[in-house]
């Protein structure tokens, strides 16, 4: 599942604008549409960059200037664009008025020293983030969330839009947390933690130490590499957890299911867990066993695999 | 509290009937299938909180049902330890049930009542109340596949038994 | 044996859907049932307001129905301890007898009546996949449950139901958190990024 910055879903009741906002993210026509923006604040290099937009789009990029620029269009309606710097902190915020039922996108596309921090608040907005080398905490409602991830941690929540990561390969710490939105991860190393109750998450990743997967119904699939000291804890209620292991495995496996189905390509086959009652399990060390796995399903099949 | 029983007393006169209609034919028996029917609606209240509209309130019971009657299988095997003695006992109720009324209805319940119990509980959950595959095998704890492959049994053997004189294989 | 036609299968099909779905039992199952409903019953500590049985069939078919249910202070099915005593020897951890610990329901009760007041806000697609996974995850533990009451005391059910729970008031307090935007962001949750 590849994921482009959608389209912005026009705002309701106002068919003329709702055109123009499927557009350029620059302000063509300003009678008609939004206000378009240009400005620069100075920031420090490593500062923290807060964005809020309620719905639109935020695309943020990394240069390697001291300032941070917000161009785009500030969707009619929205009352003003907070720009403002306190400190380390730079602000960038669509403010709304208090009641507003028509909710008006606004496209931020905001470039901020590359060295920064930043957080990214939105609803709708899709959010978009390249080239940004400090910790990232992305958080929307059902809107979707593509970007990259350097050595810092990133955060990423939504309850309904989708996740994708590219990662650089160096180990960091990523937390992911959806309801229903779907995640695709590709490049993480170091620890990750995958929470949701239905989205289905692909999991690609490189050296895995620390990985704590959690879902209700959504589907797990994670391959990577165990460090040796690795703790994979996967629990999912009727969800299928997949986990591919990439070069030498060691670790002792701990896995066990209540109606799902045990597939094992390497290692002993499962076991019922008693002969009265359902369940399924498996234990057995491969390697030395210093790492652990410990997966956990209710109904989900668990398949075990080495590539 | 009151008030809450007699609303729950309503539910309950207006769904015994068909509690206790997938009950018996699950298990063929009808003092088991009182009980299981009891049970029912006991785990029913319990559980009533958790209750979402989104699907109805007959089909939730039928849920429990099944797990209640599912259940009980399994540790009345794990009693006996022999579920082809069961069968034959429980396959034999309703038949005798039917001795004294010729009638292709008769009939056919008490093939059903023949059937090995995973047949038959898949036989009764699809081709009786009508429930999909998916539901089926979401309610019996099975794969789609495994519930497809047992209605195909069941009605492979109900045909064999209707077609036939009421023999024991 | 020779394959039959789709038409005796047909015949068949209808043969079984034309069997009466409903049988009444040979005797009224009733009072057997309210007995259990009251037998050894402890009232417990807090007091919830309880909510007739048909009120909670009336509520509107809403996508906000499960959030409805946790608002009105329809007691968690946990506070009422098991009717009657389970066969097995100890009494199980979990199941639906198990009474759920009052700060995690207190918890939730907040939660959801947080939650409540700021789903309106929420686009309507989100708003619609959110009620439906709160009921996945009342699913979940409801199933979990029902096989705790047949498995009492099994420890992967046991362990995969407290983080049901864990995860349902994990949800909630995320969706609080992310609908919480009212043009700005929270000076708490940026002060955790590292400056």
């Amino acid at each position: 599942m590849s994921l482009l910055l959608r389209t912005p879903s026009p705002a309701c009741g106002k068919p003329a604008l709702a055109g123009l906002l499927g557009l350029l993210l620059f302000a063509s026509s300003a009678a008609l549409a939004g206000t378009s923006l240009n400005e620069r604040r100075p920031a420090e290099p490593t500062g923290h960059v807060e964005v809020s937009n309620t719905a639109g789009t935020v695309s943020i990029s990394g240069w390697d200037r001291r300032e941070v620029e917000v161009t785009g269009e500030l969707g009619k309606g929205a009352e003003r664009l907070e720009f403002e710097t306190s400190g380390k902190v730079t602000h960038v915020r669509v403010i709304l008025p208090k009641k507003t039922r028509n909710v008006e996108s606004s496209e931020l596309v905001i470039r901020v020293p590359a060295g920064s921090s930043i957080a990214v608040n939105t609803v709708s907005a899709d959010v978009q983030v390249r080239g940004v080398q400090g910790s990232q905490r992305l958080q929307t409602v059902s809107a979707n969330i593509d970007t990259e991830s350097a050595a810092e941690d990133v955060e990423c929540k939504t309850v309904s839009g989708d996740v994708e990561i590219r990662g650089s390969g160096a180990p960091t710490l990523l937390t992911l947390t959806t309801v229903s939105g779907d995640a695709t991860v590709d490049r993480v190393a170091g620890e990750v933690n995958a929470n949701t109750v239905s989205g289905d998450f692909r999991l690609d990743l490189g050296a895995v130490s620390r990985s704590r997967l959690r879902s209700t119904s959504g589907d797990m699939s994670m391959s990577g590499q165990l460090t040796a000291d690795a703790r994979i804890d996967v629990e999912a209620i009727s969800g299928d957890v997949r986990v591919d292991f990439d070069g030498p495995v060691n670790a002792e496996f701990d896995v066990s299911t209540f109606n799902g189905d045990i597939r094992n390509c390497f290692g002993p086959k499962p076991v019922r867990t008693s002969e009265y009652a359902p369940g399924r399990e498996l234990r057995f060390r491969e390697g030395p066993g210093s790492g652990r796995v410990r997966i956990k399903t209710l109904n989900g099949d668990v398949d075990v695999c080495r590539r | 509290m009151q008030g809450s029983k007699t609303a729950f007393e309503e539910l309950y006169r207006e769904h015994v009937g068909r509690v206790y209609g997938l009950c018996l034919r699950m298990t063929s028996d009808h003092a088991l299938a009182e009980d299981l029917t009891q049970e029912t609606f006991v785990q029913a209240w319990r559980n009533l909180p958790r209750f979402e509209a989104r699907s109805s309130f007959g089909t939730w019971l039928h849920r429990i049902a099944v797990n209640t009657v599912l259940g009980q299988a399994r540790r009345r095997s794990e009693l006996l330890g022999d579920t082809g003695t069961i069968e034959q006992q429980l396959g034999d109720v309703l038949a005798d049930e039917a001795a004294g009324e010729p009638g292709s209805t008769r009939d056919l319940e008490a093939a059903i009542a023949g059937l090995p119990p995973g047949a038959r509980y898949v036989l009764v959950l699809a081709g009786v109340y009508g429930y999909s595959h998916e539901e089926t095998s979401a309610m019996l704890g099975v794969a789609v596949g495994t519930c497809k492959a047992q209605l195909h049994r069941a009605r492979k053997l109900l045909r064999q038994r209707l077609g036939e004189p009421q023999e024991q294989p | 044996m020779s394959p039959l036609t789709g038409k005796h299968e047909r015949r068949l099909d209808q043969d079984l859907a034309g069997l009466p779905q409903s049988i009444e039992p040979r005797r009224d199952l009733w009072p057997g049932i309210a007995a259990r409903l009251e037998s050894g019953r402890v009232r417990p500590a807090r007091r919830w307001a309880w909510q007739a049985a048909a009120a909670v069939l009336l509520v509107a078919s809403s996508s906000i129905v499960t959030l409805q249910l946790v608002k009105s202070r329809v007691p968690a099915v946990a506070d009422a301890p098991a009717s009657a005593p389970v066969p097995s020897a100890m009494p199980a951890a979990f199941g639906p007898g198990h009474a759920l610990d009052p700060e995690y329901l207190a918890a939730k009760e907040q939660l959801a009546e947080m939650l409540a007041q700021r789903v309106d806000a929420m686009p309507a697609s989100a708003r619609s996949k959110l009620a439906a996974n709160l009921a996945e995850l009342q699913r979940a533990t409801a199933e979990i449950n029902a096989a705790l009451a047949l498995q009492p005391g099994d420890p992967l059910l046991e362990e995969l139901l407290l983080n049901a729970y864990q995860a349902e008031l994990g949800v909630m307090a995320n969706v609080n958190q992310l609908t919480r935007l009212n043009g700005t962001v929270n000076q708490t949750d940026s002060a955790r990024i590292r400056l």
